[in-house]
């Protein structure tokens, strides 16, 4: 209970009007910096550093973490609306979120994301606050047998499902390999795979494959079909953005389940792309309406939100604890520290 | 008119060339077992074997119309041709003119030219969106956030 | 360890994080409806603008005119893949962890010399590769059962599968 009354200390440091101010300041940033694909967390938190210079730390890093959570927040936005997600972590919410909103319940979409996001990145801190030196012990044991253990699991937790022909999928996958391994190979040095282009040495950015991928992808098929999303009604309706909120609860299993995968992967570190495709597969094996994911179901949106947030706040974890940063806008926060 | 048999042909012919490529390249790497390890070429090289593979078997199962998954004979009708090349052609054209204009001034005249010419806008809506756009961008990427977006030789042989 | 050096910063840190969290959920909670505001722009208008806004990020993420053509060229791949139902999402993740997945494979293998008896050599990695195994071979057994099961409708489910997947 040591742990508590720190925690409580924290508390009177961090409610007082001025750092209340400076969420509200960071978390907006952030959610403007999440909304604009390709701009993405570390690049915002970043671009903030040089604001913090003359601050007390606790308040600069009181502004960085609440543009964290902004540009987490944010970064489903795009996903959901337009089917363009602006980081790698956000691509499983736009399976279930891109239809939902098509089908005309955007701000329903859009509600259960930020809920379950808000639940996991919760978990993720109270893991932060009860566990935080035994787990860093986990996350120091785990070598490269351990990853790539995290990694083969998650790959097989999302493929082999879907009815996709098995040999499309399989073709999918290789091609996905292919493009990963283009550029600089970590382990020798040697450069591959860049059919004698030179600037393909820095390799392919997902950023780059999704947006086309998805984005552009999208709305060729949406012209194509003369698609047009369903009208939106004109009146802001609170009742359908709390009322999103409030049937969370029902799906209380997925929620645990995500959070659980989600901080698993955050403190591992797997990371939060990897633990939001392994949520979003499990869920669409596990679910009753497992095969009605891919459509607009609830539970499409929960999963992949819930671990992804999880993860992104354990990562956290090993930087407190050890000073080894899990993501890399943890890395850019922890490189505000040190000055 | 494009019949789905042409776009799985032509799908399943992309995907193998690309898988060619990978293999061809991955052989400059080296594959199998030396003393530093896996080759960095060997995942590569097995990828590529697994894409010709599998684009092979797509390749025949497409050329077969009683195999192929879903019994649709024409994937891409005239109709929709012409509407995917409406809005694929100006943004290719636009993405190419950006090294000349950069991005400011080519977003805008894309923006104007979709509006305007196929007339789903009048002149004047369609500059203000194009303006619009064009502002939104210079403040939140250049001002904002400090992100370098490409200026075009035309402006910079203007002097900008 | 900052744990035991700065209590003051660090506690003041999670305690923000559990503040912040709320204030972010909070606020952007609010902005949902203009979010979803988004939706009521017609297509001819917001068309043009997700072009522009695919550009700029792919421009942004290494400052890469080849970025943007890729990026342009990833775009009809996709349409494609698309329309001929190979799923997208699996490709995406290989992007995304595959060469991380391949570096740990390669480095384990350096570790054991080639053996791979590596990923059964303690508890917690044996116990990871088995789930996963496990989760591999689950959709096919399933499959078996059911073709042992009722051998005759699974030839008019797949068409209508074809529309769900991802």
């Amino acid at each position: 209970m040591d742990n508590l009354s720190e925690l409580l200390h924290g508390f009177t440091i961090a409610i007082t009007v001025p750092h209340l101010a400076l969420m509200v300041i960071g978390v907006l940033l952030g959610i403007l910096v999440g909304v604009l694909p390709g701009l993405g967390a570390p690049n915002g938190v970043s671009l903030l550093l040089p604001l913090t210079f003359g601050m007390q730390p606790v308040s600069a890093i009181i502004l960085l973490s609440s543009m964290y959570w902004g540009a987490l927040f944010g970064g489903s936005v795009t996903s959901i609306l337009f089917n363009i997600p602006g980081e790698p972590s956000s691509v499983a919410t736009t399976f279930d979120g891109y239809p939902m909103a098509r089908d005309g319940r955007p701000t329903t979409a859009l509600a259960t994301a930020f809920g379950s996001a808000a639940f996991g990145a919760l978990v993720g801190v109270i893991l932060i606050t009860f566990l935080a030196s035994w787990v860093a012990q986990v996350a120091l044991a785990f070598g490269p047998p351990e990853y790539f253990a995290v990694y083969f699991l998650a790959f097989a937790s999302f493929v082999g499902m879907g009815g996709a022909a098995p040999i499309k999928t399989v073709v999918a996958l290789a091609i996905g390999f292919a493009i990963a391994a283009i550029g600089i190979d970590t382990v020798s040095g040697s450069v591959r795979l860049t059919m004698g282009i030179d600037e393909l040495v820095k390799g392919v950015s997902f950023v780059v494959a999704v947006m086309g991928l998805f984005g552009i992808g999208e709305l060729l098929v949406a012209v194509e079909e003369e698609f047009h999303a369903r009208a939106v009604s004109s009146r802001i309706d609170w009742r359908e953005v709390f009322g999103a909120v409030g049937r969370l609860p029902r799906h209380g299993v997925a929620l645990l389940r995500s959070a659980a995968i989600g901080c698993w992967m955050g403190i591992t570190p797997g990371g939060p792309t990897a633990a939001s495709f392994m949520s979003y597969g499990i869920a669409r094996r596990f679910s009753r309406r497992g095969r009605y994911f891919g459509t607009g179901e609830v539970e499409g949106i929960i999963s992949p939100e819930t671990a992804d947030h999880a993860a992104g706040t354990s990562a956290l974890l090993p930087m407190l604890s050890l000073g080894i940063p899990g993501s890399a806008t943890a890395a850019v926060m922890m490189g505000g520290l040190m000055i | 008119m494009i019949s789905r048999r042409a776009l799985e042909f032509a799908t399943a012919i992309l995907t193998g060339s690309f898988g060619v490529a990978v293999v061809i390249q991955s052989l400059d790497n080296g594959i199998g077992w030396s003393s530093a390890g896996v080759d960095p070429g060997t995942f590569p090289f097995l990828t590529g074997i697994v894409i010709v593979a599998g684009s092979l078997y797509n390749l025949v199962r497409g050329a077969l119309p009683a195999m192929s998954p879903a019994n649709v004979p024409i994937a891409i009708t005239s109709v929709e041709l012409r509407r995917l090349a409406g809005l694929f052609v100006p943004a290719a054209i636009f993405v190419a003119a950006i090294p000349l204009l950069g991005i400011y001034i080519a977003s805008a005249l894309y923006v104007f030219a979709v509006l305007a010419i196929p007339q789903h806008r009048s002149i004047l809506w369609s500059i203000a969106i194009a303006a619009a756009t064009s502002l939104a961008l210079y403040v939140v990427f250049e001002r904002m956030f400090q992100v370098e977006l490409p200026h075009g030789w035309l402006t910079a042989a203007l002097g900008f | 360890m900052l744990f035991v050096d700065q209590k003051d910063f660090v506690w003041g840190l999670i305690a923000s994080m559990y503040v912040g969290n709320i204030v972010a959920v909070a606020l952007v909670l609010l902005t949902v409806p203009v979010f979803a505001a988004l939706m009521r722009i017609p297509f001819v208008i917001i068309a043009p603008l997700i072009v522009i806004i695919c550009v700029v990020g792919a421009y942004s993420v290494s400052n890469s005119y080849l970025d943007v053509v890729m990026m342009l060229g990833f775009g009809v791949v996709g349409y494609l893949f698309k329309k001929l139902f190979y799923p997208l999402a699996p490709l995406v993740l290989a992007i995304v962890i595959g060469d991380k997945a391949e570096d740990a494979f390669r480095q384990s293998m350096l570790m054991s010399k080639g053996s791979l008896g590596i990923f059964f050599a303690n508890k917690l990695v044996t116990c990871l590769v088995v789930t996963g195994i496990a989760l591999l071979l689950l959709p096919l057994v399933l499959q078996l059962a059911r073709l042992f099961g009722k051998p005759a409708s699974s030839a008019t489910e797949a068409t209508s599968e074809e529309k769900v997947i991802i």
